[in-house]
């Protein structure tokens, strides 16, 4: 290009030379040629050069990442809110309802209602949750109940550990225990509205857990075989004394198997701790406030449930859990079992129905007053969940579980409940 | 006794192979195209099953447990479901950030990234549309970038992988061309698909979404927005429904029915058979009326 240009220029300077120019004019011609020749050549060596850096280097999985994925809001600790509240009714008064009692489990007055306590509006709670990936080695959670009344509660604070090896998880802080299958889950994710009654008549409200520490580990088996550890400061609300030292252990061992398209889990766990035990008045009743000496509570779970997909959304899930509990007192050992079995049928994206039966069939606590061996519950569900972090719940249950000024008293009661889960929230595991 | 298992103990390193895991078939089959039997395969998610909420199993744990490798899709796509089992899979290498964790979507230029971020929006996917495996054209990009993982986890059977790859570029290359083919005739035409699930393929060949049945990402249709498709479908003549393998079909047939547009049930990862015959198929059913 270059070339060409100077050389036509060269070409209408020599037509409108004069002759004697001529011969200088071709001395010229030449010099220009050779410089021309020079710079070509010049130019040559500079995009062969540069066409030796933009060769493609060996590809790499470096080079080959897109440039679009970095992101800097991953920094953040993931934030949810959680909001569940409903409308209750109910065939007794407030005041009565929250003075029941459950016969050898829970005395009347100390009966703890977290949900859904009052006839009429509940705000149950604004669950606020937190999690991140703390450094290479934590992660850490911290979920938060804050109730209608206005008290705060911290449901769980824990970290865990990401990468230990052969199989290993610590966890520590305040957690639920993995005991059984229901007692780990948080309130939104339950399948019915209320605590099952074994579970609620053993452990309490808030289930087994607190304060405590954890070590999990998975057997490097081709199908699901795990293994826990837990030891937490021992809780009256859950059954145990609140002696000096963490005195609640708790162990258990779950698996699974896939038959066809059906999974089935299974678990067996086992907690024991101190408890106080108390002297028994001439009848066999406990004297309120006495101390003799601590005895062991011993706690035996077993739970199977079996899942099995159906088309498109479709589920139905068999879920059932039993519990006996034996506690030391002064002279014989209380003897407590229950149960629940529940079947759930997940229709498409959109509804779910369920039916649940609870039964506490065994109740030898020593006390004729308490031995009360007939308590049970039948609960029924409907949900609808028009998208995946909204659902809607209407339940019945017709509970015969709990006496009222010393009298059995068959509670019915309706529950419409909403959960909405805002913001970023983890995914729930089977 | 004592020579024989040390010669076992010796020869131990030549059959150890890498253990993958794939979240779902499409991505276990390119392992298998290009690794050929020298690594172990297990594929997690079923291709009937909505890949975003895939029901969890404690197997996949015991899958997970033993892996090397863990080959996800990415794009938020596994968010409803692997983080879970990869918490209690305990694993050290292949927890997010280690060398046995490959997210996929990262070696990919992801479409439709929002502008902002609002579930008022529907269950949007906030990194950008994350099926970007419909997309013909992107599967020798996921092949190589599986090939160089595995060629740096496993040197010794590198010349393997270079080589399978090789051979599936090729012969990529070849049905690239026979598809680009067959979907010229319906290049600017329109589709209604169930979900946006199918973009990334109808955006190569040139068809415009020009509506989903879902009314919003993760919303059951409604009648009032059904009608609107019908008489959408019906003004503009649109001759083709794309619906998924998970969501009910009723209102997919329902609506052609209606509108005079042919449904097809289209697969979104490899149900039987081949990568090859799952394009074959979707290529058929979308452009062959």
């Amino acid at each position: 290009m270059v070339k060409k240009t100077v050389l036509s220029l060269v070409c209408t300077m020599a037509l409108f030379a004069g002759d004697t120019e001529v011969e200088q004019l071709k001395k010229q011609m030449v010099q220009l040629q050779k410089q021309l020749l020079e710079m070509q050549q010049h130019i040559q060596t500079l995009e062969m050069q540069a066409i030796k850096e933009e060769a493609p280097k060996e590809e790499s999985l470096e080079t080959m990442a897109s440039t679009q994925s970095s992101s800097i809001t991953t920094l953040l600790p993931d934030i949810a809110l959680i909001l569940n509240g409903g409308y209750t009714s109910r065939n007794v008064s407030n005041t009565k309802y929250t003075n029941a009692s459950i016969p050898g489990f829970i005395d009347s007055g100390d009966m703890e209602i977290p949900f859904n306590a009052k006839d009429g509006f509940n705000l149950n709670y604004a669950e606020v949750a937190m999690s991140s990936t703390v450094d290479p080695y934590l992660d850490a959670s911290a979920i938060f109940h804050i109730h209608g009344d206005g008290t705060m509660e911290v449901e769980e604070a824990y970290f865990v550990t990401r990468a230990l090896d052969y199989g290993l998880r610590f966890k520590a802080g305040k957690f639920k225990s993995a005991f059984g299958r229901v007692n780990e889950k948080h309130h939104h994710v339950w399948n019915f509205e209320d605590q099952e009654l074994v579970n609620n008549a053993l452990f309490g409200p808030d289930g087994l857990g607190g304060e405590g520490a954890q070590i999990q580990w998975v057997a490097p088996t081709p199908f699901y075989l795990m293994a826990g550890f837990e030891l937490f400061n021992g809780n009256p609300e859950q059954g145990f004394s609140a002696k000096e030292s963490a005195s609640t252990a708790v162990g258990y061992v779950k698996t699974s198997a896939d038959i066809g398209d059906a999974t089935l889990l299974a678990g067996l766990s086992y907690a024991q701790g101190k408890s106080e035990v108390q002297s028994l008045d001439g009848s066999g009743a406990p004297i309120p406030d006495s101390f003799t000496n601590y005895g062991q509570t011993r706690i035996y779970g077993i739970d199977l449930t079996l899942e099995y997909p159906l088309e498109g959304y479709g589920s139905l899930i068999w879920q059932n859990e039993w519990m006996q509990r034996n506690k030391d007192v002064d002279s014989l050992t209380q003897k407590q079992s229950g149960y629940y079995s529940e079947l759930l049928y997940k229709i498409d994206e959109n509804w779910a129905t369920g039916i649940r039966y609870d039964d506490i069939y065994k109740n030898r606590t020593g006390d004729p007053l308490t031995s009360i061996d007939n308590l049970y519950r039948t609960s029924v569900k409907l949900e609808y969940k028009p998208f995946e972090f909204s659902r809607f719940r209407l339940q019945y249950n017709q509970d015969h579980s709990k006496y009222i000024d010393d009298q059995a008293k068959t509670i019915h009661e309706i529950m419409l409940n909403y959960t909405l889960e805002l913001g970023a929230h983890g995914a729930h595991a089977f | 006794m004592k020579k024989i298992f040390l010669a076992l103990l010796c020869s131990l390193p030549m059959f150890a192979s890498v253990h993958v895991a794939a979240a779902y078939p499409y991505i276990g089959e390119l392992v298998k195209t290009v690794a050929g039997g020298k690594v172990e395969v297990s594929v997690i998610a079923t291709a009937s099953s909505d890949p975003h909420f895939v029901m969890p199993r404690p197997s996949y744990i015991g899958v997970l447990h033993s892996t090397d490798l863990l080959i996800l899709n990415g794009g938020g796509l596994e968010i409803g479901w692997i983080p879970p089992l990869l918490a209690q899979a305990n694993n050290a290498k292949i927890i997010q950030g280690s060398e046995g964790y490959l997210d996929l979507s990262k070696y990919v230029k992801m479409i439709e990234k929002p502008a902002s971020l609002s579930r008022s929006q529907g269950d949007v996917h906030g990194e950008g549309n994350p099926h970007y495996a419909l997309d013909p054209h992107i599967m020798p990009i996921l092949a190589k970038v599986i090939m160089l993982k595995l060629s740096a986890m496993d040197p010794s059977n590198k010349n393997v992988y270079h080589s399978n790859y090789d051979a599936f570029a090729k012969h990529w290359s070849e049905k690239l061309i026979q598809w680009d083919a067959e979907m010229a005739p319906c290049r600017n035409t329109q589709v209604v698909q169930y979900h946006e699930l199918f973009n990334y393929f109808f955006a190569r060949y040139g068809i415009r979404t020009a509506a989903t049945i879902e009314p919003l990402p993760g919303i059951s249709p409604s009648s009032k927005h059904t009608m609107e498709v019908i008489s959408q479908i019906r003004t503009d003549k649109i001759p083709l429904i794309a619906q998924d393998d998970y969501h009910e079909p009723k209102t997919a047939l329902f609506i052609a029915e209606k509108s005079g547009a042919k449904a097809v049930i289209l697969a979104h990862d490899v149900r039987t058979g081949s990568l090859d015959k799952w394009f074959d198929t979707v290529v058929a059913q979308t452009c062959q009326r």
